[in-house]
C-alpha cells in the first residue's frame, strides 16, 4: 500500500513538474567566429579626432567635422564577409563592419568604397530595415534616389587667413558619389588579430594627411574646397575618391 | 489514497487558476505606410493597438493634463497650423512664454530625435516633458494621473489599451506616441513628383494630380535641390523631406540660444538646431527654432542673403561668405511655387487627427 501510495504522489508530481516545466530543450549552437573591420583615421603617425585641429601641408589649421564611406561587397572572392558597411566616425567611432565567418576563409579581402550601380540607384526605402542602405540608415549619405548614394563624405573648416586669429571660416565638403566614382578597395594576407574567444579585428587606418598628399596629386583644402560629384567638379572628385582610396590601408 | 486524489485535484486547479489574469487583447493596429516610405520600426515596448491609438487621441486632447485643466497637447500642436502653433512663441498656462516655436508634428514614427534641440531620444520620452514643464502645462504627474484615475472612463479605456489596470505617466506617453505615430503625411502633390521622377508606380488619382503640377513647381523643384540654385536638398530631401541632425543654419553670428550645444556641450554644436521636415510647410509658420520668420518669403530672403558667418555654420551652405544664394525674383517665386507642392491637404483634414 505504501509502495502504491509513493508511486502515485511521484506520478502526481511529475504531472505537475511537467505542466511547468518551460521548454528546455539542449540546445546547440554552433558558435561562428565575429570578424570586425575598424578604421581609424589617422593625421600622419597621429591619432586623427573629430574638431581636433590640424595643420595641413600647406600650413593651415584645419578641423576635420565629418568623415563617413560605405564599404561594398566585403569578400574574398566567393565568400562574402558582408554585404554593405556603413563608416561613421562621429556616430559609431571607428567600427566599420562586423561580418561571421572565420579568419581562415577571409585571408584576402576586397571591397567596393561606394555602392556599386546595380544597387545604387534601387528604390532606399525599400531596403530592410537592418540594411545601412536603408534610407533611415543612410541618411543624409543619399542625394535623393535618383542620383544614389554619397560614397565617401569628408567635412571640415580651415583657417585659410593666417592672421593668428582662428576663425575657421573656410568649409571644405568633399561628396563623392556616382557610378563611376565607386573605387575597389583590397588587402593581402589580412592580419586578423584575435581580441577574445571567436572574435577577431581587423584593424585599418585613414589616414587624412597621405590623403591630403596623394599618391600622384595633392588636395589644396584651400581652393579645392568643395565638390558634390557635379559634371563641372570631376577632376576634384576622382582625385578625392583615389587619394581616399590609397589612403585606407592596414594599421 | 482518496485524500491524496482530491489534494492533487485542489493543488492543479489552484495552479491552473493562478496564471488567469482577467485581461484585454487588445487589436493590432495597422499604419496605413505609404508605398514610397521607409518602415517605421515600432518599439518592442509600445506595440500599436487600435484601443491604445483610440486612447492617445483622446489623451492629445486632454485639458486634464495641465495644471488648471486649460490646456492639452492639441494646444500648440493645432491641426489647422500642420500641428503646430501660429504663434512665435507658446504660452504655458501660467501666461509664460517660451523662447522656442512649437514644431510641427509630421512623420514622428521615422525621427530619431525630438524637441528642436534633440534632448529626447524616442517619442515616448518627449511626451513625458511638457506636462511637468512650469512653462507648458505645469502640472505634475502624479496628479495628472490622479485626475485620469478620478474617470471611469479613463480607467477602461486604459485598461483596453493596456490590458491590465492602472493608469501612469509611462502608460499616457505610450498611449500618446501611438496616436502621434498615425499621423503619417505622404499623399501631397511634392509625393506624386517624387515618385514620378523615381519611376514609382502612381496610382490613379496620383496620376491626376501628376497632371495638375505646372511647370513653375518643376522648376522650383529644381532649384531646390540644385548646387547653383537654392540649395536646399542637403538637409531637405528624400520621403521624409529631411533628413535627421542638427545644423546651423546661418541665423546669427552669435548665440543666445545654443541649442544642440546645450544638450551635447560640445562648442561646434553651439547654435545647431534640429533639421525640420519641410512637409506642410506653407502651413507652420512661423519659422526658425524660434519662430524669427513669418512668412516663407522672409525663409527665402534669409538662404538668399541673410546667412551670419559663425564658427559652427553649416559648411553645406552654399555661397555662405555672400551672405547667401542669391535668388533673384523669379527664382524665389519659383521656390515658393514648389514648397507650396508640400501641403499635405489629405493629411490635415483627416478627422482621425482631429479631437474625438
Amino acid at each position: 500500500m505504501v509502495k502504491k501510495t509513493i508511486s502515485i504522489v511521484v506520478l502526481m508530481l511529475l504531472v505537475i513538474v511537467q505542466s511547468c516545466d518551460k521548454n528546455s530543450k539542449e540546445l546547440k549552437i554552433k558558435y561562428a567566429d565575429v570578424l570586425e573591420v575598424t578604421v581609424q583615421p589617422t593625421y600622419g603617425s597621429d591619432i586623427l579626432y573629430l574638431d581636433s585641429v590640424i595643420v595641413t601641408p600647406e600650413g593651415y589649421d584645419m578641423k576635420l567635422t565629418e568623415l563617413k564611406f560605405f564599404l561594398q561587397n566585403v569578400n574574398n572572392g566567393s565568400n562574402m564577409l558582408l554585404e554593405d558597411g556603413l563608416f561613421d566616425y562621429r556616430l559609431k567611432g571607428i567600427k566599420a563592419l562586423i561580418g561571421l565567418g572565420t579568419p581562415a576563409d577571409f585571408q584576402n579581402l576586397s571591397a567596393n568604397i561606394g555602392v556599386e550601380s546595380s544597387v545604387n540607384h534601387l528604390d532606399p526605402s525599400a531596403f530592410n530595415n537592418n540594411c545601412v542602405l536603408n534610407i533611415m540608415n543612410a541618411n543624409d549619405m543619399h542625394w535623393g534616389w535618383s542620383s544614389g548614394y554619397i560614397f565617401v563624405k569628408i567635412e571640415g573648416k580651415v583657417d585659410t587667413i593666417p592672421d593668428g586669429t582662428p576663425l575657421f571660416d573656410h568649409n571644405i565638403a568633399y561628396h563623392v558619389g556616382l557610378d563611376d566614382n565607386v573605387r575597389s578597395f583590397s588587402v593581402s594576407n589580412v592580419n586578423w588579430q584575435k581580441s577574445a574567444d571567436h572574435f577577431y579585428q581587423l584593424p585599418l587606418k585613414f589616414d587624412f594627411e597621405q590623403f591630403l598628399i596623394g599618391e600622384t596629386e595633392s588636395i589644396n583644402v584651400k581652393d579645392e574646397d568643395f565638390t558634390h560629384s557635379g559634371s563641372s567638379e570631376l577632376l576634384l572628385t576622382q582625385k578625392i575618391a583615389n587619394n581616399f582610396k590609397h589612403s585606407l590601408t592596414p594599421f | 489514497m482518496k485524500y491524496l486524489l482530491v489534494v492533487f485535484i485542489i493543488l492543479t486547479v489552484f495552479f491552473s487558476c493562478k496564471k488567469d489574469k482577467v485581461g484585454f487583447e487588445q487589436t493590432p493596429y495597422e499604419l496605413k505606410i505609404p508605398s514610397h516610405f521607409p518602415d517605421m520600426i515600432i518599439p518592442d515596448d509600445n506595440p500599436m493597438s487600435v484601443q491604445g491609438v483610440a486612447l492617445g487621441r483622446k489623451l492629445f486632447y486632454e485639458k486634464q493634463l495641465s495644471g488648471d485643466n486649460t490646456m492639452s497637447c492639441g494646444s500648440c500642436h493645432g491641426p489647422e497650423s500642420s500641428f503646430s502653433d501660429p504663434n512665435q512663441f507658446s504660452t504655458g498656462i501660467d501666461g509664460i512664454q517660451g523662447n522656442r516655436n512649437s514644431m510641427a508634428l509630421i512623420n514622428l514614427g521615422w525621427q530619431t530625435s525630438f524637441f528642436w534641440d534633440g534632448r529626447a531620444k524616442t517619442l515616448e520620452e518627449q511626451i513625458l516633458g511638457p506636462v511637468p514643464n512650469p512653462i507648458e502645462m505645469h502640472q505634475s504627474w502624479k496628479d495628472a494621473v490622479a485626475k485620469l484615475n478620478g474617470s471611469v472612463e479613463y480607467r477602461n479605456l486604459f485598461f483596453m489599451a493596456f490590458g491590465e489596470a492602472g493608469i501612469d505617466s509611462i502608460k499616457v506617453a505610450k498611449s500618446i506616441a501611438q496616436f502621434l505615430r498615425t499621423m503619417i503625411s505622404g499623399s501631397s502633390k511634392y509625393d506624386v513628383m517624387y515618385k514620378y521622377e523615381n519611376n514609382l508606380s502612381l496610382n490613379s488619382e496620383e496620376q491626376s494630380i501628376y497632371t495638375t503640377i505646372t511647370p513653375s513647381e518643376w522648376a522650383g523643384y529644381d532649384l531646390f535641390k540644385s548646387l547653383n540654385g537654392a540649395d536646399c536638398f542637403h538637409c531637405h530631401k528624400g520621403t521624409m523631406m529631411q533628413v535627421n541632425g542638427f545644423s546651423n543654419n546661418g541665423l546669427d553670428a552669435s548665440f543666445s540660444d545654443l541649442g544642440r550645444g546645450a544638450i551635447t556641450g560640445l562648442v561646434g554644436d553651439n547654435g545647431k538646431f534640429k533639421i525640420p521636415t519641410l512637409r506642410n510647410i506653407a502651413l507652420s509658420a512661423p519659422y526658425m527654432h524660434d519662430g524669427r520668420f513669418t512668412t516663407l518669403d522672409e525663409v527665402i530672403d534669409h538662404y538668399s542673403f541673410g546667412i551670419q558667418q559663425s564658427p559652427s555654420l553649416d559648411p553645406l551652405i552654399e555661397y555662405s561668405a555672400q551672405g547667401g544664394v542669391q535668388l533673384d525674383a523669379m527664382e524665389k517665386d519659383l521656390l515658393k511655387q514648389f514648397l507650396l507642392t508640400l501641403t499635405d491637404y489629405n493629411f490635415i483634414n483627416n478627422p482621425d487627427f482631429r479631437e474625438p
